[in-house]
Parts: structure tokens; sequence; C-alpha cells
């Protein structure tokens, strides 16, 4: 859906006509006299409104019907009507209320108020015609320059990491956690989240494949396609951004960028058929993007409180989203609509994960439960209420419908394709090792994952480490 | 800032300069010593604000982290302390919880709200500097001492406290008192805070500040109090779960004030007199004799003097005649009825109990008619409450089984409600807020609270010997209370115990033996206060049932003075009740002294009180003479002796009690008796069908048609009009306009009219 960006009476839309001449005649003269890049919502303005605004006029929430974390929400203005005038700063309520000193009326309602620079760049912006991004000053719809490929058939070996170039590790006082582990469905290749990196080796040998940057900041979720061919990383920064990124496997290139939040995203998945990326975020929203156009398809605003988990199951017809107070839903993977509501946990949940024929979908909780779904009428197939003691932090099914776990009693499992505990290993420090664990801080295992091939089973820890079992 | 050069094993400790690493080889130390790398180098920011007192120089999370939390307001109940949270980050409320506040900080959401890898992006630090949107706001700089002990913590791997970390075991101010001479001056404070180990801490830039009265005094957040107007109050630090008070006094202007030395009749004016003086504030005078027969009729007997009354108390000349009244009053059957009923009133009894049918006469007959036993012998009242406290049997026949069917009028009898409102009625505390967490304002736990809940946790009710008959019985099999936040089982303990009661049995017995322990204050003082309250309209500590940390008394030793003497007479309330009757304190005029006028809380004058619904509907029906019946009660039944029996009004019972306030009996609040004026008070009394038709029946056949016959003059009737109504003479002027009045017009309507007017008078309305 792409939401009407023009929609103004007549006399100012003559207004508008003549600014968008003025605007261009400027841009030209710009061009020539000086070096100057045109304001833009994306390089200038965007990043003023996600750090001042957000909170208020938002995805999650838009005070007076309006929300400034895109453009077309600009541009469509508040429930009062228009807030910014193409050409004309003076005439545009937004630098009214900028430049307000009066209690009520004024914006920000509290605090320090935006710098003079700041206010004369965004009416300067509002004056040179109010340009979406540096392509145009008409706004066109963004481009990936992503085609998505049918998967690659079951014979043909998966991506492996080739030539990668090198990238400088970002110093850290200590290791950062391994806040994200993905294996590949199709070959030996594992990725594990550094700070403002991405690590790829081979879950057997831990051979290092190479590092893929992801200046964002912290990757939380890290999944690979369902062919192997991409690999997706969603994160940020809290409270500052958050960012889906595609990547190509084998080269290590990023294909394309989705998604613009005011906070780090939390969760995130890719759909099969790679056409599209769902992500759950802080605002309490899901939303599914399209990975073609980057035009979001999909708002779900059914959650009341965080997305913590959202996965497409390997067949794509379904997406499965877990919130923070411990709801799941299931919904039709490509259209987003209702399918069935997932009640058992009692707290937040973690993670949702498909095993592999799709007819199972596993969810774990803070409430230390972990649940097998069947899909068909969302019945508990089975049920451990107790699988870790303080809380179920991570769970991913293996290619024969295993099921690692890993939870706040330092542990991690692994369960049969019944549900029963085949294996538990501790992480915990028999004696505290100088610099890894300083006393009175704990190492978690906060994910777990299942190598292609069932051989090698990997948990990352809150001290950056990470751990490997065969699991034959 | 203590380094030691040699000790490199210890945590946080950063080998510094090449001198150490030489010691360290020399003492070939080799298997402690880690190569140095960058990233193990000594931060600046860290070692500069390294914790001095901390053994190991990382701040502790406990000690030092919590307390910034709480400076800083991130764990009030408006903010991430709420029960819920705020914005999906929870804290306990104050840092009741250590645990829990390490675990949600640090571990709920690994990497995000503390970030040990890169310290500076740790969430907590950016919302709390104002560097990221937050709802509550920039709380401190990044270049404070908060931020410091914050960053200083989380570079040190944002580690739980390991081992036992000493618990503040109490804080103090610098000044218990602070008097200010004159408006505009400052003065600081310094908090210190004392541990369990018996270490202590100045802990001034960690306390939060608060004050009573900001326009007597302020206090900043750096303890620096600022005198803004004359008065007393008290200022407070609060600092982990203590809360500890200044009291300010700012001194008037000392030009034009003399103080009067007036006598003193017993302790109480000493003790009230000594503040006073100390305030610069002059006591009223003395009151008049009809003043204080009023004043002392309606405070004792619940109705104005009669005109017999009356006319003999001022024809007595002799020395000591007012202590005799007091004497006279307190033996009467009024004072027994009336105490009788403001005891009743509090421990809610009418027919209303828990079946919810409103049938219940005989249950509340049977505790109206214990309690009125129990005044009338003026029987010592720890014991009485002891009674009530371990009572069991049938509510028929057992009055003091009463409270556990009409205090707690829900169908289960829910121990938690019957412990919160048994303190809040005996002891004056308020005990509900540490259900959930540690009281905010004063030194009740939540320990304290379930240990409470469980003396009742064994009272069950059973069905009696007929349909409304419940017998109380004791249950040893019951479980005690079970705490809220580890669900662990609290047996029965006394308020601020360390121990339980222990013992067989049933633990109320316990109970009401604290009732009389002399070690156990908040009973006499909770007592002696809400007789105080009554007599004065305003307690020593008002609220009279919420004596808390933060509520201090106006005169504490006025109040510690008053508990020792009802303790010594054997905790008999009128003993008391005579003693304050016959201080001049209580006998002083309603008309302040020009350094009096703004005193409120300092009793420097009577204050003017209106009288209370049931005592105004008694005092019309005694002055006109005209009974008044109340809805199925006998007739010339007394509002003070009224309960409602109505199974379909749910308030008092009465319409025209409900209108002047009336305590519907809803609570164990003293709050549920009003005694505000409205506008629906003004119009009944007016136009309703309470005063006129009285005084209407009273000028035809009743009281003043015989004062019309019997008095000769106009200045006669006039007088006795007066005397009937406000118990006293008028004035010269009233007389005068009065006589005209009656000259003017038909003279038994003028009388009528003069009758009715003085019958709505504020002077009527009020005790002054």
């Amino acid at each position: 859906m792409k939401p009407p960006l023009r929609r103004r009476s007549l006399p100012t839309l003559s207004a508008a006509v003549i600014v968008a001449f003025v605007s261009i005649a400027r841009g030209d003269g710009e061009k020539d006299g000086s070096t100057d890049k045109a304001l833009t919502f994306e390089d200038n303005v965007s990043a003023v409104f996600k750090k001042t605004c957000a909170t208020c006029h938002g995805d999650g929430k838009q005070e007076a019907g309006l929300n400034l974390s895109h453009y077309a929400g600009v541009m469509k203005g508040s429930g009062g009507g228009e807030i910014v005038v193409p050409g004309r700063s003076t005439a545009s309520r937004l630098i009214e209320v900028l430049k307000s000193t009066e209690e009520g009326e004024r914006m920000p309602p509290d605090g320090e108020r935006l710098p003079a620079e700041v206010v004369s760049m965004i009416a300067k912006w509002i004056d040179t015609g109010v340009r979406e991004n540096a392509g145009s000053s008409a706004a066109a719809m963004r481009t990936l320059g992503f085609k998505a490929v049918a998967p690659a058939s079951e014979d043909t070996p998966g991506a492996i990491p080739m030539n990668l170039p090198t990238v400088a590790p970002v110093a850290t006082r200590r290791p950062y956690p391994l806040l994200a582990l993905a294996s590949s469905p199709r070959a030996p290749v594992l990725a594990m989240s550094r700070y403002s990196a991405i690590e790829l080796l081979d879950p057997a040998t831990r051979h290092p494949l190479g590092t893929i940057p992801f200046p964002e900041g912290e990757p939380l979720v890290l999944t690979f396609s369902r062919s192997g061919r991409l690999l997706l990383a969603a994160g940020g920064k809290p409270v500052q951004g958050g960012t889906v990124a595609l990547f190509d496997v084998q080269s290590g290139k990023r294909l394309a960028s989705v998604g613009d939040e005011p906070d780090a995203i939390i969760a995130a998945d890719i759909s099969p058929d790679e056409k599209r990326i769902a992500i759950g975020c802080t605002s309490r929203l899901v939303k599914i993007y399209s990975t073609e156009d980057g035009s979001l398809l999909a708002t779900i605003n059914k959650h009341t409180d965080w997305v913590n988990a959202v996965a497409f199951s390997p067949d794509g017809k379904y997406l499965a989203t877990g919130d923070r107070i411990g709801h799941i839903h299931l919904w039709d993977g490509s259209t987003g609509g209702v399918i069935l509501p997932l009640s058992e946990h009692k707290k937040s949940v973690r993670t949702l994960s498909w095993r592999s024929d799709s007819g199972v979908v596993a969810s774990c909780s803070e409430d230390g439960t972990v649940v097998w779904w069947d899909v068909k009428d969302g019945w508990p197939l089975a049920t451990k209420p107790n699988a870790h003691e303080g809380g179920v932090l991570d769970c991913r099914f293996g290619p024969r419908g295993e099921l690692a776990t890993c939870g706040r009693d330092g542990t991690v499992k692994l369960w049969s394709s019944e549900g029963n505990e085949l294996k538990k290993y501790s992480i915990v420090d028999p004696s505290p090792t100088q610099g890894m664990t300083p006393p009175g801080t704990k190492r978690l295992p906060l994910r777990v994952t299942i190598s292609h091939d069932g051989s090698s089973l990997l948990a990352g820890d809150s001290t950056g480490q990470l751990h490997r079992w065969d699991s034959k | 800032m203590r380094r030691t050069h040699f000790n490199i094993e210890q945590r946080g400790m950063t080998i510094v300069n090449a001198r150490s690493i030489l010691l360290v080889l020399v003492a070939g130390l080799l298997s402690a010593a880690k190569p140095l790398d960058a990233s193990d180098l000594p931060d600046r920011k860290t070692t500069a604000n390294a914790q001095g007192e901390h053994p190991a120089g990382v701040p502790s999370f406990r000690r030092d982290v919590m307390p910034v939390l709480f400076r800083s307001g991130c764990n009030s109940g408006t903010c991430h302390g709420s029960a819920r949270g705020k914005d999906g980050f929870m804290l306990s409320l104050f840092g009741f919880d250590p645990a829990g506040d390490y675990r949600r900080t640090v571990e709920e959401i690994p990497g995000r709200r503390i970030n040990t890898a890169l310290p500076e992006e740790s969430l907590l630090l950016l919302k709390a500097t104002g560097a990221v949107p937050h709802t509550g706001g920039k709380r401190f700089e990044l270049d404070s001492d908060l931020a410091k002990t914050l960053l200083a913590w989380i570079e040190a791997g944002a580690p739980d406290d390991v081992g036992d970390i000493p618990d503040v075991a109490g804080i103090r101010v610098s000044q218990p008192s602070l008097v200010f001479d004159r408006v505009g001056t400052n003065e600081s404070l310094r908090v210190t805070a004392t541990y369990a180990d018996g270490s202590t801490r100045d802990v001034t830039s960690l306390a939060l500040f608060g004050t009573n009265n900001s326009s007597v005094a302020d206090i900043d957040a750096g303890g620096r109090v600022a005198a803004k107007g004359s008065g007393d109050t008290t200022v407070f630090a609060r600092f982990s779960r203590f809360t500890v008070g200044a009291e300010v006094i700012v001194l008037p202007p000392v030009e034009g004030f003399a103080w009067p030395s007036p006598r003193e009749n017993n302790y109480i004016d000493t003790l009230v007199f000594d503040r006073l003086k100390k305030l610069r504030i002059a006591p009223s005078e003395l009151c008049d004799d009809e003043t204080f027969l009023r004043r002392v009729t309606l405070d004792l007997a619940a109705r104005p003097p009669t005109v017999d009354e009356y006319k003999a108390f001022m024809a007595d000349r002799s020395e000591g005649k007012r202590a005799r009244r007091i004497d006279e009053l307190l033996d009467s059957e009024d004072f027994t009825d009336y105490t009788t009923a403001l005891w009743g009133e509090l421990c809610r009894v009418n027919s209303q109990d828990y079946t919810g049918r409103a049938d219940s006469h005989k249950p509340a007959n049977a505790f109206l008619g214990w309690l009125r036993e129990q005044v009338a012998a003026d029987r010592p009242f720890d014991e009485v409450v002891g009674d009530m406290a371990t009572a069991v049997g049938s509510t028929n026949v057992d009055g003091q089984t009463g409270l556990y069917t009409m205090l707690i009028k829900d169908y289960k009898l829910n121990p938690k409600v019957l412990a919160a409102d048994f303190s809040q009625l005996f002891l004056g505390v308020r005990m509900q807020c540490a259900e959930c967490h540690n009281h905010p304002f004063d030194r009740w736990t939540m320990d304290d609270y379930y240990g409470f809940v469980s003396f009742f946790t064994c009272v069950k009710r059973k069905a009696g010997s007929d349909s409304r008959d419940r017998r109380v019985v004791f249950d040893p099999s019951a479980p005690p209370a079970m705490h809220a936040v580890d669900g662990r089982p609290v047996p029965a303990k006394l308020l601020g115990a360390v121990e339980p009661v222990g013992g067989e049995g049933d633990p109320r017995r316990a109970l009401a033996a604290w009732i009389k322990d002399p070690a156990n204050d908040l009973f006499n003082r909770n007592i002696v206060n809400r007789l105080w309250a009554h007599l004065f309209g305003v307690g020593i500590v008002d609220p009279v049932d919420d004596f808390r940390a933060t509520n201090p008394p106006a005169n504490g030793p006025l109040l510690d003075a008053l508990a020792a003497r009802f303790a010594e007479q054997g905790r008999r309330l009128r003993p008391i009740v005579r003693d304050i009757c016959n201080s001049r304190v209580y006998q002083l005029s309603a008309e302040p002294t020009p350094s009096g006028k703004d005193d409120t809380r300092q009793f420097s004058h009577a204050r003017l009180r209106r009288l209370r619904a049931d005592v105004l509907l008694d005092s019309i029906v005694a002055i006109t003479g005209v009974p008044r019946s109340l809805p199925n009660a006998p007739v010339g039944t007394k509002a003070i002796n009224y309960i409602n029996r109505n199974q379909y009004y749910a308030a008092t019972g009465d319409f025209v009690l409900d209108t002047f306030g009336q305590s519907p009996r809803k609570t164990v609040c003293a709050c549920d008796t009003r005694t505000e004026p409205s506008l629906s008070q003004v119009m009944h009394l007016l136009v309703g069908d309470t005063a006129s038709p009285r005084v209407h029946t009273a000028a035809t056949k009743g009281v003043l048609k015989s004062i019309i016959e019997t008095e000769s003059t106009p200045e006669g009737i006039i007088q006795e009009i007066f005397i009937r109504i406000l118990a006293r003479r008028p004035t010269q002027d009233e007389l005068e306009s009065m006589k005209k009045l009656a000259a003017e017009s038909d003279s038994p309507a003028a009388y009528e009219d003069i009758f009715a007017g003085l019958l709505n008078s504020s002077e009527f309305l009020f005790n002054h």
C-alpha cells in the first residue's frame, strides 16, 4: 500500500507547483554554484525526528495522528492538517511549534528545545522543496536492487563464503555477548554476532570464513534464508536506530537494507521465497517489508508488548510472532491474515523456531517452558514446563526435528523429536576464568543452533564465547 | 584511593606503572601476573572514581549502584518502581528487592540495558543522561558522580555482589533540630548511613530530601534547608529503606512579642506552652465560663448544656467549679453513651455483617452492649482491645467477637484486611503499603506486614446457633501468611520484631500481651492521640490513624507525656480525658492572639469545630424538646446511640445524618466522619423538616411557648432563648436589636423567628 503523498486543497497545490519549480531552479543553481548537497529527509531531517520526536510521533505512538518516522507520514501531517508547506517554512506548522516558547504549543513539549541551527536546517529543507532523498525532489519509491531467486534445489550445495574482504574489529572493553547465532540450513556455515560485525565460520572446525561489517551496531538477530544463499542480520542501537540487512553469503556483499526503526530491531525473519522480511519491534508492531522495493507491505498491531520473535514457516504458509507478555499469534505468511492465537506462556516469549516440515513450531519463554505446537489446530503437542529453571533463552530445531535449547540455568539441552531430553551441557565455569566472568557476573548461554547436518550443537554465551558439542 | 601495588590478584585492580610490574616480577608472582593488553590499561575515568570505601575498587550493586537509582528517582512509584514498571523496565519500589533489581537491570535483556563490552553504550546510562529519548527525561549529567558510579560498575563487568554486603542499618541527619532566627537563612544537613557491620558513610549526595511544609522550610537536593516563613515543620532525608526527620523552627520576628506567662494547670500546659514559647506564639486568653460549659458538655456529653445546668454553673462562684463539672460529666451516662458510640463507629458496628442481609441485630446489640459495659466500668483499654483481639465464641452472646464479623464485613475473613484494619484502628499505623513493598515512608517492611497478618490467619468463622449467629473460632491448623516476593511462610511476628512470637496455641494472645507491653508505645500513643483529637478537633499526630516517620507529632514531648500518663493510670480513658479537659490549653478562647492567628497545629487557641452529625441532631432535639425517630429504632433513641439496622439503606441509615457527614462505617478510617459544610446542610436546616417544624412545635405548644408565658419581659424571653440554644446570655447589642424585632411585629411569631435564626447560626453549629 502506498500512502497518498500529496493531498491538499487547490490553492496550496498551485503554490506547491510554483514552489516546486522554484526549488528545481534553485537546486540547479546550487549544483552549478556550489558543491553543497541538497537537504533531504533521509539524509538530514529523519535523524532529527527519530531522536527527538519518535517517542510520541513514531510508529508506536502517533500523538495527534502524526507519524514522523517516514516521509509519507511527515507529508500527510497530523490530525490538525499539514505540518509542512513545501517551499514555505514560515507557513509550516512544524517550524512554528519548533520555534514556539509557549507551553502547550512548543515541541518537544518538555526538555531542551532543538538548537537553532537544527531548526533552520529543517526550515531550509522545507524551503528547498521537501526532498525525500538525494535521488529526486519528487518522492520516488526506493528500490533495494534486489531480485528474489527461486530456492535452489535440494541437491545443490549451499553458499559458502569465499574471499571476504577483511574487516577491522571494533575494540571493546571485553568480548561482546554473543547475542545472535545462526547456522546455514544448507552448508557448513555458522554466523555469529560481534559488535558492529558478523563473523562467519565453520561450525565443526570453527575455522573462520570471514567477517561482514554491520556498522548499524549490534546484530541482535541472524538468520539464513532457506536456500542458504542469504544471511539476514537485524539489530541496531537501542533507542537510537534499527535496521535489517541482507547479505550474500558467498561474497559477503550487502544486498539490501530494509526498515528504519527508532529502536534496535529485536526480531526478524525472511520468507522462504526471499520476497518478504518480517520484523518485530519494541514499538509492539510487526512489519512486513518487500525485499524487492523495500516497501512496507503490512503492519500487524495485535501485540501489546515488545515483539520478541517472528518466524516464517519453511513452507512460507505461516508467520508466527511472539511477544514479551507471552502471547503468540499465527498469521497467514503471505497476506498477514490472522489464523490462531497460541496461548500457554506466562512470561516473555524469547524465540520461535519452525521444524523443517512446517508442521510444528517450537516456542520458548522466560517462564521456563518450551512448547511444541501443532500448527494445524494450535494445540501443544508437548510442553516442558521446567525445561530451564529461571527461563528459556533460545530454542532452535535441527535438521532431523531435534530441538536445542538454552536457558538461565546455564545449560544447553538437546531434545529428541519426540520432546525427550537427550543431552544436557553446562557452560558454567567450574572455576571462574580471569577476565571472562568477573566475580558476581554470570555466564549465560544466550543462543543455540544446530549445524546443517545435525553434527554440531553450538551455543553462544554472554561473555562472547562460542561452545560446541558433537551432537550425533 | 587505596591501590596496593603488591596485591595484584585483587579484582578490579590494574597494574599501572612499571614499578608495580617490577615489584611483581621481583616478588615472583608470575603465575598471577597476566599480560597487559590494551583493554586492561587503566581507564582514567575509572581510577579517578575508584570507590574509595569499597575494598576492591569496584562499585557494589547494593551499596553504590542502587543508591544511584534511588537518588535519581528511577525506582520511585511513578517511574520504574511502579508495580508494573514503566515502559517495560521494572525496578522494585525504592529498591526493596535488590536481587530482582540486579536481574532485571543486567540479565533480563542481555546486552541492552547494560553493555559491558562498550560501557558508554549501556542504555541505562544513555537514558539516564538524556542521550536518547527517555520518558523520564535526563536524570543526571554524564560527568556527574552518579553517572561515574554507574559507568565504573559497568566497566567492571556489572557484577552482582558476592557474599554478604552489609545492609544499611540506619541513617541519621547531622542536626535533629534546626532553629532559624529569621526567614531567608539557610543551613545544610548531612546524612550519614550506618551499616550492619558498624561502618558509616556520608550519603548526603545519595539521599532524597523532602519537607512537610515548603512554605515554612524548603530543602534542596543537596540537603540545604532554607527558612521560608515562620512556623514549624519537619524536613526529611531518605536513604535505603530509612527516613529520618529533622524538626525545623522558623521564628517570627522577636519585635512585639512578649510571652504572657499564663498560669499552668497541669503537665499538658507546661508542655504546650514550652513549645509555644519556643515558637514565639502567645496562647489565647482563658475562655469564659459560658464558652467552657458549652464546649465541655458538647465534647463529653454530646449535647448542649441544659438551661438548669447553665444556671447552676453560672451561679456557682466557688473555686474549682470547672473541674467539678468535668468530673460530673465524666460520670454521666451521656459520656458512656458517647464514648461507646465513637468506638462503635470505628469498629463499624451495625446490623450489616458479612452475610449481606443486614439483619444481624443481635450480634450488633451484643457487640455494642459489650463495648458499653467496658466503657461504663472504665475498664483498662488495653484489656478491652486484648479481649477483642483474642475473642472466640458466639457473636450473639460474646460481644467482643463482633470485631471479627463487624470490622470485616467481607464474606471472606481476609486476614490481610483484618490485620491492616486492626493496626490502623488500635495502633494508628497504616500497614497496607507493606503488602507489596516495604513501606516507602516508614520503617515497616514486608516481613512486618506478613508477620502481623499471621496473627489473624488462624481466625475462622462458622455457622452458629441461629442463622445470624456466627462462631468465631481459633483454627490451629491454619498456615501463616505467605510473603509476596518469595512465597515463604512468615509466622506471626510483632511489628518491628525480628523473631516470631512462637509458642503453642493462639498467636493472638501474644498480640494482646504486646498491647500492654511497656516497651510498645504504639498503642498508648494512638489512644491518647485519638482522645486529644476528639477534644481539640486535630490530633497531635494528624490524621490520627496515620502514625509514621514522615508524619511526626506536632509536639513530641506532649504525646510522650500523655502516653506515659495513660500507661500510669492503668490505660483507663477517663483519667486522660480529665487531665486534658482540666488543662488551661483545653480551656483557651477560640479568639487567637496576633502571634497565634496563623497557628493551626500548636493548640495556641481553641479550634472551631462543626458539631458531628449525630450530636447536631441530638442537640436540636434537646433544645426544641421535640423528639425525632430514627429508622428501625425505638422512639427516643439518641442519634449517638443509633446504629444502622436498615437492609436497603447503605450509608448511615438516616438521611439527615448522611447530609451532615455521619460516618457510614464503610472503613475504619477516622476520616469517614466528615464535618465539612455543604450547601445541602444549609438548605436542610433552613427549610428541611429537622429544624423549622420543631421550632414551630416548640412555639405553639412546647418549650418556646412556655418561655413566652413564663417570662414577663421581652428581655427575659430573648435571654432564655439565647441560654437554651447558645448557652450564653445575649450581648447588649443583640438584645437591643432583637427587642426591636419583637416590638415591630406580632410577638410570638417574632420569637419563633429568633429561635429559628439562632438554631441556624454558625455559633450553634460549631463548638468553639
